[in-house]
C-alpha cells in the first residue's frame, strides 16, 4: 500500500476514535472538556490533512488510470479494500470513487471479467452508501437505491453469458450480484423474487459444475438467510403460494443450521419464531413470550452481532408490536417488560465500548432512532434520541446547543416587538406573560437541539474526515426529512417535527428547499425561520470560518428568499446582535459540561 | 300579426295550439334562463369570494412574503376560473350570433393530443382516476382544421367526466379515423363510470344552461353551457355527437368530425440495420410499437424492465451486435422512474442515444431528461409517422455529417485541450482526432489561458480543462478565461477533466465559470456526449 493510502486509513480511523464523546470520561470533567477542544481541533487538521491527500495523491492517480501499470491498479484496490472491509467500514465513499473509476477504466478496455469484478464492488459500495439514506421514505431513497440495483443487476446480467465467461471469481461476483439485487429493492414480492432467482441458481448444477471452487453452501446460506428476511411480509396475504413455500423453506433452512450449532444466536432463532407467528401457527402471547425468552437471555454487556440483536433490535421488535396492537397498550405486564427492556437498549447503547464502534452500531443507532416505542416507558424517545447525539454526535449536539440558544434570543426579541408573533403555534397561544415567554424561549432551545437529529440517524456526521462526494451532499440534503420522520414517530418529540423538516429550506420555496415542507400550512413556520437563521449562523462560522459580519452581509444579501423577512428584521435591534455575537465567541464550556453529567450518569446506570 | 278573423275553426285550435307550445318554450326559458343567473351568481360570486378573502389575507400579512405569495396564488386561480366563466358566456353569445369563426391550418394530431392530456392530467391524477388514453392505428397524422377548436371541444368532454366522475373512478379516451377519400373521419370517444344522466335530463343535455346537478349543491363548478358550445362547435365544424348516460352508471360521449389530412413522408433510410432497444410494460404501446415497428420490418427488442432491458444490452455486447438506440417508455415494469434508467444508461453506455416516450410535459421534464441523457421525446399516445420519424432523426444526428461511427463531426470546430499529463493527452487527442476537430493543446493553465487571450474571436469552440496542472491550475485559469474583456470569453464552453467529484470541488469549477465535468479516467463516451451538445449547438 502507498504511504499516502496508509496514512488515510490511520487518520480516518484516528478522527473515528476522538469522536466519540464517551471517552475519558473517568478522568473528570476538566481534563475531559480539554481532551475534547484538543479533539476537536485534530479532527479539523484530520480532514485538511485528508482532503489533502486524496485531491494530491488519489484522484491524480484515478485522473490517470488509463495510463496506471497493473501493480499500481492493485494498489488501488487493496487501498479500497481496507475501506470497506464489511465490519468498520471505513470509507464506503472513497471505496466507491475508487470502483466507479476502475470500472470506466475496464469499460474502455473492454476487460469483461474485470467489469463484472468492479460491479460487484461498485455495488456493495454503493450499498454501504446508501444505508445513510435507509428507512427513509420511498420517494426520497429510491432513486439511490435504484442505481445500486442497477449497477448489481448489470452484473447479474451476465449469467446470460455465464459459460463464456471462463473466469470462476467472476461466476461468482455474477451468482453474489444476482442475490444482492434483493439488497436494493424494497417491494417485498420483488425481494421475494430476487432471492428466490439466486436460489434456483445455487441450487443448479449447469452453475455449479463451471465453477466448483466457489464457495456455494456459503453462498445458498446467504441467500436463505436473506429470503427468511422477507417472513415480514407473510402477514400481509398477498403471496402466493409458492412465493410463501420458498419463505417458509428459508427460514426452515436457516433455523436448521442454527440449532446445529451449541450456542443458537437469537439472531437467526427470532426469524423462525417471527415466521411461526406470521404464520399463525402460535399465538401472539406465545410469540411475546419467546421474545421476552430472547432479550432476557442476551446479556446485558453482550457486544457482540448476538447481543446487541438482542438487547436493541428484539426490543424494538417487541415495542413495534406493542404499538400495532391497541389492546395491548393496557396490558401492564408486557408494558413492564418493554420499560425494562428500554432502559436496558438505553443503556447498552450508551455504554456501547469505545473501541467496538463499527459500522452495525450505527445501523442499530438509526434503527433504535427509527423504530423506538416510547409508549407507557420512563425513557421517552426525546432523551433517548438527546442520549444519543450526545455521545454519538457529540459535536453536533454542542453545535445544536448553540443554535437553540441564538433561536431563544432571536424569538425573545421577535416576542418583544410583537406579543402574538408565535400564536400560530396553539400551546403559545394559550398561554399568557411569563409562562408564554418561558414555554417559548424552551420551545426555541429544544428546536434548535433538535433540528439536526437527521443527521444522528443518517450517521453522516461520521464523515468528519473529508470534503462529501456528490453522492453523499445529495444525501446530506435529505437530513432535514430523516430528522422530522424520526421526530414525528414519537408523542415527545413530535413537535419539533416541522423544524428539523423546514430549517434548511428556502423561505420562499425556492430550490434547494426541502420538499414536503410547506412553509404556509405549518403552525411552526415562524420557529422554523428563526432556528433556520440560527442554524444557518452556526453552521456557516463553523464550516468555512470567516466572521459574523460577513455572515450577516449573506442574510441581509438572503432576506426574502433564503430567510424570512420578518426574522432577518429582528437584526436591526442591537442588543439582539450583540447577544449572538457573544454567543458565537463565549466558552462551550457549559454545553460540554451538559454532555459530560449526562454521559457520566448513564455510565453509573449501567454499572 | 295573424288574421285570426278570417281563420277556420281548426286553424284557430292550431294557432293556440302553437301559441302554447311558443308561451311553454318562452317559460322554459325563462327559467333556464332564471336558473342560469341564479348559478351564474353563485359560481361568480365563489371566486370573488376568494378573491377579495384572499387579498384581505395579504393585507393583514403584507409584512410576509411567502404568505403574500400564497395568496396572491390563489387569487390568480379564482381570476382563471372567473375567465373561463366569462370565456364561455361569450362563447355561446358569439355562437348564437353568428359570429364564430373557424380556421383551417395544418396541424399534427400527435401534438394536439398531447397537449389535451397535458392540460387533463393533473386534474384526473388529482381525483385518482383511472384512465386512459388510447390512439386506435391512425393513419392521418398530419391533419388540416381548427386545432384550437378541436382541442376546446375535446377538453371539454373530458373535463365533464373528470367531475362528473367520482375519485378513483374509470375514464377511458379513445380515437380512431375513417379515411374517405382525402377526408379523414376523426371519432372520438370518451367513457366514465362516473354519475351519469337521467333520461329527462339526457334530453335536454345540450340546452345552454342546464347541469346534472346544481353547483350549489354538489360543489360541482360549470356555467352549464359547456355542452351547448360543445355541440354547436362539433356541428360548425360538419360532425356529430352522440351523448349515452345512464344514471348512477356512466356516460358515453362519442363525437365524429370530418378533416382535411395530409400524406406524411416517412424517413426510414436511417433505420435500415439498426437495432431498436424499447422499454415499454403497457400492453396497448407494446401493440402499437409491434405494429408499426412490424409494419416496416425493422430490428427491434421489446422488453418490459429495466434488468431486462440491461440483459439484453449485455448479451448484445457480447455477441458483438450491439444496440444503435433504446427507447425508454412511460410504463416500465415495477413502477421504475424511466429517468432513473436514462441516468443509469447514460453512465454505463454512453454511447447508446436514448429516446423517451412519455405523457410528460416536455417543457417541464425537458431539463431533468437531457441530464439524463435523453436525446430525443416522443408523446404518448404514439402515432406511427411521428414514432419512426424521430427514430430516424436520432439516429440521423448520431450518424450525421460524413462520420460513419458514433463520433459527432466537428469539422470545423476548435478544441483547446488543456492537460499536463502526456499520457491523457495522448488519448484525449487520439479521441477527439475521430471528430475532425482542429484540437490544441496546451500543458498548464498559464498556457490555455495565454493562447486563447492570442486567438481569433470564436477560434475555440470548446475548452477541455484539467484542474491540477502545474504553474496555474484549472480554476484559475477557467476564470482568467471568463475575465478576458472580450466577448467569446464568457461564451466559449469550458469542461473540467478530473476524478475530483467532491461536491465542494463541482461547485468550485461551476464558480470560476466551467459549464460542467467530465470525470477521469477518460471515457470517450462522455466525452463525445459533450462534444455531441458542442455541436449541436
Amino acid at each position: 500500500m502507498r504511504q499516502y493510502q496508509s496514512e488515510y486509513i490511520e487518520n480516518v480511523r484516528e478522527a473515528a476514535a476522538l469522536a466519540d464523546f464517551g471517552a475519558e470520561l473517568d478522568e473528570g470533567f476538566e481534563e475531559w472538556y480539554s481532551q475534547r477542544l484538543a479533539a476537536l481541533k485534530r479532527i479539523g487538521e484530520l480532514k485538511r490533512r485528508n482532503t489533502q491527500l486524496l485531491n494530491e495523491c488519489l484522484f491524480p492517480c484515478l485522473d490517470a488510470l488509463h495510463g496506471a501499470k497493473e501493480y499500481e491498479l492493485k494498489e488501488l484496490s487493496e487501498f479500497a479494500e481496507s475501506l470497506l472491509d464489511w465490519k468498520t467500514n471505513l470509507d464506503p465513499g472513497v471505496y466507491t470513487a475508487i470502483h466507479d473509476a476502475m470500472l470506466s477504466l475496464y469499460r474502455v478496455r473492454g476487460d469483461r471479467d474485470a467489469v463484472v469484478r468492479e460491479l460487484y464492488k461498485l455495488g456493495m459500495g454503493m450499498y454501504y452508501m446508501d444505508r445513510y439514506v435507509a428507512g427513509l421514505k420511498e420517494d426520497k431513497s429510491a432513486p439511490f437505491r435504484f442505481q445500486n440495483e442497477m449497477v448489481f443487476t448489470e452484473a447479474a446480467s451476465y449469467l446470460r453469458c455465464y459459460e463464456e465467461m471462463e473466469n470462476e471469481e467472476t461466476r461468482g461476483y455474477i451468482v453474489r450480484s444476482t442475490a444482492n439485487v434483493a439488497l436494493c429493492v424494497r417491494d417485498h414480492k420483488r425481494k421475494i423474487a430476487a432471492s428466490s432467482r439466486a436460489l434456483k441458481i445455487i441450487h443448479d448444477e449447469k452453475y455449479v459444475s463451471l465453477a466448483p471452487s466457489l464457495p456455494w453452501s456459503r453462498f445458498e446460506q446467504a441467500a436463505h438467510r436473506q429470503m427468511s428476511a422477507n417472513r415480514i411480509s407473510l402477514s400481509r396475504g398477498d403471496l402466493s403460494d409458492e412465493e410463501l413455500a420458498e419463505v417458509l423453506d428459508s427460514c426452515h433452512e436457516v433455523f436448521k443450521s442454527e440449532q446445529a450449532s451449541a450456542n443458537p444466536g437469537a439472531r437467526w432463532l427470532w426469524p423462525y419464531y417471527d415466521m411461526e407467528y406470521s404464520c399463525g401457527y402460535v399465538s401472539r402471547e406465545c410469540t411475546l413470550e419467546r421474545l421476552e425468552k430472547l432479550i432476557s437471555d442476551t446479556p446485558a454487556d453482550q457486544y457482540d452481532m448476538n447481543g446487541m440483536y438482542g438487547n436493541v433490535h428484539l426490543v424494538l421488535i417487541y415495542g413495534e408490536i406493542l404499538r400495532r396492537h391497541e389492546e395491548l397498550r393496557g396490558d401492564l405486564k408486557r408494558l413492564r417488560f418493554l420499560n425494562a427492556a428500554n432502559r436496558r437498549l438505553y443503556r447498552t447503547l450508551l455504554n456501547y465500548p469505545a473501541d467496538r464502534i463499527d459500522d452495525g452500531l450505527r445501523h442499530d443507532i438509526a434503527n433504535v432512532l427509527n423504530n423506538y416505542n416510547e409508549t407507557g416507558c420512563e425513557i421517552s424517545f426525546k432523551q433517548l434520541a438527546l442520549g444519543l447525539t450526545q455521545r454519538y454526535g457529540g459535536e453536533l449536539y454542542i453545535r445544536g446547543r448553540l443554535k437553540g440558544e441564538m433561536s431563544k434570543r432571536l424569538c425573545e426579541t421577535l416576542l418583544k416587538r410583537d406579543g402574538t408573533f408565535f400564536d400560530d403555534i396553539p400551546f403559545i397561544a394559550a398561554l399568557t406573560g411569563e409562562n408564554k415567554t418561558r414555554a417559548l424561549l424552551n420551545f426555541a432551545l429544544e428546536c434548535g437541539i433538535f433540528c439536526d437529529i437527521g443527521l444522528v440517524k443518517m450517521g453522516m456526521e461520521e464523515i468528519r474526515t473529508r470534503g462529501l462526494f456528490e453522492t453523499e451532499h445529495r444525501m446530506y440534503l435529505l437530513h432535514p426529512v430523516a430528522g422530522s420522520e424520526v421526530l414525528r414517530r414519537n408523542d415527545s418529540t413530535l413537535l419539533y417535527a416541522d423544524t428539523a423538516l423546514g430549517h434548511e429550506s428556502c423561505y420562499d420555496g425556492s430550490e434547494p428547499t426541502v420538499s414536503g415542507y410547506e412553509r404556509n400550512a405549518s403552525c411552526y413556520r415562524q420557529m422554523t425561520d428563526a432556528v433556520a437563521l440560527a442554524s444557518f449562523i452556526v453552521e456557516r462560522l463553523s464550516q468555512c470560518g470567516g466572521d459574523f459580519g460577513e455572515v450577516l452581509r449573506q442574510i441581509y444579501a438572503a432576506e426574502g428568499t433564503r430567510f424570512s423577512p420578518l426574522i432577518v428584521s429582528a437584526l436591526s435591534d442591537q442588543n439582539l446582535l450583540n447577544d449572538l455575537r457573544q454567543l458565537l465567541s463565549a466558552d462551550r464550556r457549559p454545553y460540554y459540561k451538559e454532555v459530560y453529567n449526562a454521559l457520566r450518569q448513564g455510565e453509573e446506570e449501567g454499572r | 300579426m295573424a288574421d285570426y278573423d278570417h281563420m277556420s275553426k281548426d286553424e284557430l285550435v292550431a294557432e293556440i295550439e302553437r301559441l302554447h307550445a311558443r308561451l311553454d318554450e318562452a317559460n322554459a326559458a325563462n327559467v333556464a334562463k332564471e336558473v342560469f343567473l341564479s348559478n351564474m351568481s353563485h359560481d361568480i360570486r365563489t371566486p370573488m369570494n376568494a378573491i377579495l378573502g384572499m387579498a384581505a389575507l395579504a393585507q393583514k400579512h403584507i409584512d410576509e412574503k411567502t404568505r403574500v405569495a400564497d395568496a396572491l396564488g390563489k387569487i390568480q386561480t379564482a381570476g382563471r376560473h372567473l375567465l373561463e366563466l366569462i370565456n364561455d358566456v361569450l362563447d355561446m353569445s358569439r355562437i348564437n350570433s353568428g359570429k364564430l369563426r373557424l380556421v383551417s391550418e395544418r396541424f399534427a394530431l400527435g401534438d394536439l393530443i398531447h397537449d389535451i392530456s397535458i392540460i387533463i392530467k393533473p386534474q384526473m391524477t388529482q381525483k385518482g382516476h383511472n384512465w386512459s388514453f388510447k390512439a386506435e392505428n391512425i393513419q392521418a397524422e398530419a391533419l388540416l382544421g381548427d386545432a384550437l377548436r378541436l382541442r376546446q371541444i375535446y377538453v371539454n368532454i373530458i373535463s365533464n367526466a373528470i367531475k362528473y366522475t367520482s375519485a378513483g373512478g374509470d375514464i377511458r379516451i379513445s380515437l380512431s379515423e375513417e379515411l374517405e377519400g382525402e377526408l379523414c373521419r376523426l371519432n372520438f370517444s370518451c367513457v366514465d363510470n362516473g354519475i351519469g344522466m337521467s333520461p329527462e335530463f339526457l334530453t335536454r343535455v345540450f340546452e345552454p344552461f342546464e347541469r346534472a346537478q346544481h353547483s350549489g349543491t354538489s360543489g360541482i363548478e360549470g356555467t352549464g353551457v359547456g355542452m351547448s358550445i360543445v355541440k354547436k362547435l362539433v356541428e360548425a365544424l360538419g360532425g356529430e355527437i352522440g351523448v349515452a348516460s345512464e344514471q348512477g352508471k356512466g356516460t358515453r360521449v362519442d363525437i365524429s368530425i370530418p378533416l382535411s389530412y395530409e400524406h406524411l413522408e416517412l424517413d426510414l433510410a436511417p433505420l435500415k440495420g439498426k437495432r431498436l432497444l424499447i422499454i415499454e410494460n403497457d400492453e396497448e404501446t407494446r401493440s402499437a410499437y409491434q405494429l408499426y415497428l412490424g409494419e416496416y420490418d425493422l430490428d427491434y427488442s421489446l422488453v418490459r424492465s429495466a434488468a431486462e432491458a440491461l440483459s439484453e444490452l449485455t448479451l448484445a455486447e457480447f455477441e458483438n451486435k450491439k444496440y444503435d438506440l433504446a427507447v425508454i417508455g412511460e410504463s416500465i415494469q415495477n413502477s421504475q422512474n424511466p429517468l432513473d434508467i436514462a441516468e443509469y444508461l447514460q453512465k454505463s453506455r454512453p454511447q447508446l442515444p436514448l429516446m423517451l416516450v412519455s405523457s410528460a410535459d416536455w417543457e417541464k421534464t425537458e431539463y431533468q431528461a437531457q441530464r439524463s441523457g435523453i436525446r430525443s421525446f416522443v408523446p404518448l399516445p404514439i402515432f406511427r409517422k411521428s414514432l419512426i420519424n424521430a427514430l430516424s432523426g436520432v439516429l440521423k444526428s448520431v450518424d450525421g455529417g460524413q462520420n460513419a461511427s458514433d463520433n459527432p463531426d466537428l469539422t470545423g470546430k476548435g478544441i483547446l485541450l488543456v492537460e499536463d499529463n502526456f499520457i491523457n493527452r495522448e488519448i484525449a487527442m487520439e479521441i477527439l482526432a475521430s471528430t475532425n476537430a482542429a484540437v490544441e493543446c496546451a500543458e498548464n493553465g498559464k498556457q490555455a489561458l495565454e493562447m486563447f487571450a492570442a486567438s481569433e474571436p470564436k477560434h475555440y469552440d470548446i475548452i477541455l480543462m484539467d484542474i491540477q496542472m502545474p504553474v496555474m491550475d484549472g480554476y484559475t485559469a477557467a476564470s482568467s478565461i471568463r475575465a478576458l474583456d472580450r466577448n467569446d470569453a464568457a461564451a466559449v464552453p469550458i469542461y473540467a477533466m478530473t476524478a475530483n467529484t467532491f461536491q465542494e470541488d463541482i461547485d468550485k469549477a461551476l464558480a470560476a465559470g466551467m459549464n460542467g465535468h467530465i470525470a477521469k479516467p477518460i471515457d470517450i463516451n462522455a466525452l463525445m456526449q459533450v462534444l455531441r451538445r458542442v455541436a449541436g449547438a
